[in-house]
């Protein structure tokens, strides 16, 4: 847990230092923003592989598809990346550059989900030929 | 955490900063935008390093 | 000429008990008589035996449902993790997380849901063929009018309910999980409005049959019971009136052999109860299970999981509680009809 403080002081730091760069030290302020949100993001990811793991041992209890569960996080790691991304490059003024990224991001999270799609329909398809 | 590489890119850019108008207003004007790129290119070095743990930890974690 | 009359009509009226005596109630089907007790004197006994049986052969159910509601816990708790972002990511990342619950679910949900249709034909089915032999043995008792009334009535109501149920309430059921899918994928207030009607359109439609049935049955029981009860009263009076010296011997031996009538009566009975129970509880705690198991999941998903998400693990405990409602009205109708059978003539 002591990790988690150390991440919250860290941020507050980066933010007053941000402040203090201005607009002559634009470009490192913006490095420093996206060095600091790399390391609070290992952090973060540090605390989920544990739970990941209970995922896992939920997914062999219950005996859900391997498949399924791949895609499945496929489709959170790729949403997570996309949104802080986009949430950078809008700090830094370059709205488009996050919207572009987030279409990007919906369209990969689409493909991935085509699989569930297919199975879906199958079962709804199924079902009507047995009504 | 690694408090201590947030002052360390604070005081690169800080640095970079000060040099840049130092430079500037005594006519070298080259000199400042090179100070400037060097110093960005180290900084991104330290950061590009720390975004590529973040990306193998995701490939890692979400089974990429 | 009044009393010779009479006498013929004695004879005609104590010739029916012979056929009484021959009564048996019809043998549970195959699945249903696996339940059912070696023993069927005592009523108490025989439904605890088929209750346990029952239990018996619920583990493997048990562990299934547990399965699939801890792979749901499992998908929600993975798309819950992009949940504090805004953006249409996060939508997205929600909409592949509610297609991958509805795909669990919806396996499991369409099983039972043939499951419920087969257990409502059935109890139909057996009906048909216990409600003849109750009516028989109830007029044998001397309710005749009674016993017509309520098999018609029965029979009557159990064709348009098993009819409404299999060509209707079904098709509803799944619709209704269809707009509860779409209502959590696309989140359209009219698709939840739709889905709510469907939910709502099943549980009117089987209330109303229950409601009619459960009045037309009173009031007939009433009428008709007292009706016979007159009637008899007035024959067991005329018999020991009109014939000499035999005639309360005759009145007293015409009472045995209604009772007679009543115990025979009484056995089919409870044969027939515990065979409808047997019919209907294995399918009945199968999706109750399923109904108590997805409501935990639900509530367990309501905690950290999308609005959308947990209203759809909701829209699927809802349609188990439909499909209880479907099986539950059907045996109740049957049981209705059975205990006023077995009240009979009472007096």
């Amino acid at each position: 847990m002591s990790g988690y403080f150390q991440a919250a002081g860290g941020v507050l730091i980066a933010v007053i230092l941000v402040l203090t760069l201005g607009k002559d030290g634009k470009q490192t302020a913006l490095l420093l923003v996206l060095g600091v949100c790399a390391m609070v993001g290992v952090l973060a990811l540090g605390y989920l592989e544990p739970v990941v793991d209970f995922i896992d041992r939920l997914r062999l209890v219950g005996k859900l598809d391997n498949g399924m569960l791949g895609i499945l996080l496929k489709v959170v790691g790729i949403g997570i990346i996309g949104e802080i991304t986009s949430l950078i490059c809008t700090d830094s003024g370059n709205a488009s550059l996050g919207k572009a990224l987030q279409l990007l991001s919906t369209a990969v999270i689409l493909r991935l989900s085509l699989p569930l799609l297919e199975q879906l329909v199958e079962l709804l398809q199924q079902i009507l030929g047995e009504i | 955490m690694d408090i201590d590489l947030i002052f360390k890119i604070a005081a690169i850019g800080i640095i970079i900063s000060i040099l840049n108008q130092v430079l500037s207003r005594s006519g070298r004007e080259e000199q400042a935008t090179m100070t400037t790129i060097a110093g960005l290119v180290v900084v991104l070095m330290i950061v590009a390093q720390k975004i590529a743990d973040l990306f193998d930890l995701v490939k890692r974690l979400f089974n990429f | 000429m009044k009393k010779l009359i009479l006498i013929i009509l004695l004879f005609c009226y104590m010739a029916m008990p012979v056929q009484a005596a021959d009564l048996t109630a019809p043998t549970a089907p195959d699945q249903a008589q696996d339940l059912m007790p070696p023993d069927t004197e005592s009523f108490g006994e025989g439904l605890l035996y088929v209750f346990k049986s029952a239990v018996e052969k619920l583990e493997p159910e048990i562990a299934a449902g547990c399965g699939v509601c801890l792979a749901v816990i499992a998908v929600v708790i993975l798309t819950s993790l992009v949940g504090s972002f805004p953006g249409t990511t996060k939508n997205v990342t929600e909409l592949a997380g509610t297609i991958a619950v509805a795909c669990l679910l919806l396996g499991s949900a369409n099983t039972l849901v043939k499951d419920a249709a087969a257990t409502v034909t059935e109890l139909s089915e057996y009906g048909k063929m216990l409600l003849p032999v109750m009516t028989t043995a109830m007029a044998a008792q001397g309710g005749i009018s009674g016993s017509a009334a309520i098999y018609t009535g029965t029979a009557v109501f159990d064709a348009v309910l098993c009819g409404v149920i299999s060509r209707l309430l079904v098709p509803m059921t799944y619709i209704f999980l269809a707009m509860g899918i779409a209502s959590a994928a696309i989140g359209e207030d009219i698709l939840k409005k739709l889905r709510d009607f469907m939910k709502w359109l099943i549980s009117w439609s089987l209330k109303i049959v229950l409601y009619v049935f459960t009045g037309y049955i009173t009031v007939t029981g009433v009428v008709s019971g007292t009706a016979d009860q007159a009637a008899l009263k007035a024959t067991k009076l005329t018999i020991s009136g009109a014939v000499p010296v035999v005639g309360s011997i005759l009145s007293d031996a015409s009472e045995a052999i209604l009772v007679g009538a009543g115990v025979v009566k009484s056995a089919v009975g409870v044969y027939g109860l515990l065979a409808i129970a047997a019919i209907a509880i294995g399918p009945f705690l199968r999706i109750g299970v399923q109904y108590l198991l997805l409501k935990l999941t639900a509530a367990i998903c309501g905690v950290f999981g999308s609005k959308k998400t947990t209203e759809l693990i909701s829209d699927f405990s809802g349609a188990m509680g439909l499909l209880l409602a479907m099986t539950g009205t059907v045996c109740l109708m049957l049981l209705i009809s059975m205990v006023c059978f077995m009240k009979g003539v009472s007096g």
